[in-house]
């Protein structure tokens, strides 16, 4: 791990063009090559010595390979995004196991940084963040009225972690690290009841689809 | 400023400190630590702060022991945890996620680096050993692992972290359509049992669970460790293993700081290594202190490779807990199928496509279901060390087992349509689609090739195996090395096979086990 780790002008530029020709750039979200080489970056960081300098050559290799052997005249960033995305196809089927890996490695790290995007999640209609907003505002809730805390008995004091983030600007750092213990929280069974008994305005997506009878059948 | 050298365990119950300069139950930092302190010295060191490491250590420390837990990565409360999948992932994941196991087809593992370890980023399934399994341990001579002396350590195991059926109303769609699949072709399911306590259904345990439901041993075992008095020392690789008169005499350890990295001594007459089925025997390696033909060997994956399906309705697989069910029918046979909820940027990885292929295939991601075929692994690997970081990591899906998981993705096929899906995706790059139930026959025809084939594990085991023999494996039945007194392994590497099942339940119970045989003074 290198925290002081970036990718240099051509390996970013290079970068970019692999971006283009795998993301869903057409959606038209602002800024999405430059958001998903960063996350990219803040990866590789983490990568051993050798694998980052593997990385760096492999990016070389999709750069000016085809042009060093002949068998393409631009180099990778230059080329129109269906030309990169065809040739990434190809270098895909590639016999060499070396070339395929470094393609579909490219491919995991663009679709995990890309499609976890909170536009393009919107986008394509998948509202995670939203979702997982509401649900910890649900389990906060959940746990106040059942008379159980969040934060409760054991508390443990932690220094600051020293490592520093670089990966996003909505990561919330506190001060100290306080254990969680559910140790008072006892009852009642089922998110269900508890809700019903209480009257509480809980969003349980397709709670009805499951009874409380063939849950305690199971 | 240093506290003596601890060669024997303290007899003082009541002064567990490692330095006169911490209290009992500290969490340290290299920021945290004083600048000057460059030797330490407890009685048990504790490598590694996963399900093995902080079962151990608390264990340990609840006997009254000076006990240090190292843990590598940096450790985070609920609260802390990002939206941001790629984020956490280069947070909490070792290479930022970016593991593999190279072989006929190279397989993405998942390893957690975080106080917690893997226990913070997998998905809380509990499942004890299964007894066939135990029996085939006791017929290698291992006695002590009979159903019958785990089972009290299964249920406290299970009492600890909370293992527990999951709340009504928290399953979601993509648990649903499994189950009613499974229903319709009439096969065998099982309610998973999950570590967690009111979990709503968020769907992040892979990058940390932001709602503190899952009870990672963060909640569990490493509360028990702080209150026993013992201690934990975040961002602090092992570097090497040390050893002196023929027996551990403790570790060297490099404190990794933004400020400065240092190195920093820790001497211990008993070290308990437990980073995993894959760091376990790298440190060992690397520390060259054990010549054992079977470190790093018998490595098994359990692998699995995911299968998608288009419905006509909404699924939102990221709503609603990660997996609720599995289909136990043909366990007997090895193989078995589960759902497994996924973001967006996952769902994007299960097609073999790119650019404004994927774009247009990725319009349909909400209508996409996803499961899994786990197959019971026959095949087994090896780890070993190799200089400038460059380890080799081995596996290959032998034939066999290649055979299992065409069956699998065929019956996972099955159950799809049964649920009425309109298309299933495979994990094999021959058959990537298929359209209609009378095309899973297909896929024995095809009989796709391993190197067309996409697996994932984070089910790692073996490579340090426990025997009743030296000649036999790595560590003796009480987990202490077999070539070095003094060095324990409280891990999966010990697992002298593959259980076919989510291992965190059997690695706590086994971890429980060494613990108590190390504070009974092994």
């Amino acid at each position: 791990m290198n925290p002081n780790f970036r990718f240099g002008r051509f390996s970013r530029r290079t970068l970019s063009a692999v971006v283009r020709a795998i993301a869903p750039i057409e959606i038209g979200v602002q800024g999405l090559d430059v958001y998903v080489v960063n996350q990219i970056e803040s990866q590789v960081r983490c990568f051993p010595r050798l694998h980052r300098l593997g990385f760096l050559i492999g990016l070389s290799f999709l750069e000016w390979g085809p042009w060093a052997g002949g068998w393409g005249f631009l180099p990778f960033s230059l080329l129109k995004r269906d030309k990169a995305t065809q040739r990434l196809y190809k270098l895909l089927e590639s016999r060499f196991t070396p070339v395929s890996l470094l393609v579909n490695g490219l491919r995991v790290l663009v679709c995990l940084s890309a499609y976890g995007h909170s536009e393009v999640e919107q986008w394509f209609g998948f509202e995670r963040r939203r979702w997982r907003a509401q649900r910890i505002k649900t389990r906060q809730r959940l746990i106040s009225s059942m008379g159980g805390e969040i934060s409760g008995e054991h508390h443990t004091h932690i220094p600051p972690t020293p490592e520093a983030l670089y990966q996003s600007s909505d990561q919330r750092r506190a001060p100290l690290l306080t254990w969680e213990s559910h140790e008072t929280v006892k009852s009642p069974f089922t998110i269900m009841e508890h809700i019903e008994s209480h009257n509480l305005e809980v969003d349980i997506s397709n709670a009805d689809s499951v009874t409380k009878e063939e849950h305690h059948d199971i | 400023m240093i506290s003596s050298q601890a060669t024997t365990m303290s007899d003082d119950a009541d002064d567990q400190r490692i330095s006169p300069h911490y209290n009992k139950g500290e969490v340290l930092t290299p920021m945290t630590l004083g600048d000057n302190e460059d030797r330490l010295s407890c009685d048990v060191i504790v490598i590694g702060s996963g399900a093995g490491g902080a079962t151990a250590a608390a264990t340990i420390a609840e006997s009254g022991r000076k006990v240090l837990l190292l843990e590598e990565g940096p450790g985070y409360q609920s609260s802390e945890y990002s939206a941001n999948f790629t984020g956490m992932t280069s947070e909490i994941m070792r290479h930022g996620g970016a593991t593999v196991i190279m072989g006929r087809s190279p397989i993405a593992y998942l390893e957690g680096r975080v106080l917690g370890g893997s226990t913070v980023l997998n998905g809380g399934m509990c499942w004890r050993t299964p007894e066939e399994v135990l029996n085939n341990w006791v017929k290698r001579g291992l006695e002590r692992l009979s159903a019958k002396r785990l089972d009290p350590y299964f249920d406290l195991v299970e009492e600890v972290i909370q293992a527990r059926y999951q709340n009504v109303g928290s399953e979601g769609e993509n648990n649903q359509i499994f189950r009613r699949g499974a229903e319709a072709m009439g096969w065998q399911l099982q309610r998973n049992k999950r570590n967690q306590v009111h979990c709503v259904g968020t769907n992040d345990c892979v990058s940390g669970c932001p709602t503190g439901a899952k009870q990672s041993t963060v909640m569990t075992w490493i509360p028990r460790l702080l209150q026993a008095g013992g201690h934990i020392l975040t961002h602090a690789e092992v570097i090497k293993i040390r050893r002196r008169n023929q027996r551990v005499s403790g570790v060297e350890v490099k404190l990794r700081s933004p400020l400065r990295s240092r190195r920093l001594v820790i001497e211990a007459p008993r070290v308990v290594v437990a980073c995993g089925a894959v760091q376990t025997p790298l440190l060992l390696q690397r520390s060259k202190i054990l010549k054992n033909k079977h470190l790093g060997r018998h490595f098994t994956v359990h692998p699995n490779a995911k299968v998608a399906a288009l419905f006509d309705a909404p699924v939102n697989s990221m709503k609603g807990v990660h997996q609720a069910w599995q289909c136990t029918e043909f366990h007997e046979d090895g193989i078995l199928m589960a759902p497994g909820g996924v973001p967006l940027s996952v769902i994007a990885q299960c097609f073999p496509l790119m650019g404004s292929d994927l774009t247009e295939q990725m319009r349909l991601a909400p209508y996409i279901a996803t499961a899994g075929v786990l197959v019971d692994d026959s095949s087994s690997g090896f780890i070993k060390a190799a200089p400038f970081g460059i380890d080799r990591i081995r596996y290959d899906v032998n034939d066999f087992d290649q055979e299992r998981f065409i069956r699998g993705v065929q019956r996972l096929s099955q159950l799809f349509f049964s649920a009425g899906a309109r298309k299933v995706y495979t994990p094999f790059n021959e058959v990537p689609t298929l359209d209609h139930p009378e095309q899973i026959r297909r896929l024995a025809d095809v009989s796709p090739k391993v190197k067309h084939t996409e697996y994932f594990t984070a089910h790692l085991m073996g490579t340090c195996r426990m025997s009743t023999a030296s000649e036999e494996g790595v560590v003796k039945p009480n987990g202490e090395s077999w070539d070095l007194p003094g060095l324990f392994i409280a891990d999966a590497s010990v697992m002298p096979g593959t259980i076919g099942v989510n291992p965190q339940v059997t690695i706590m119970a086994l971890a429980r086990l060494i613990g108590e045989s190390i504070a009974e003074g092994a």
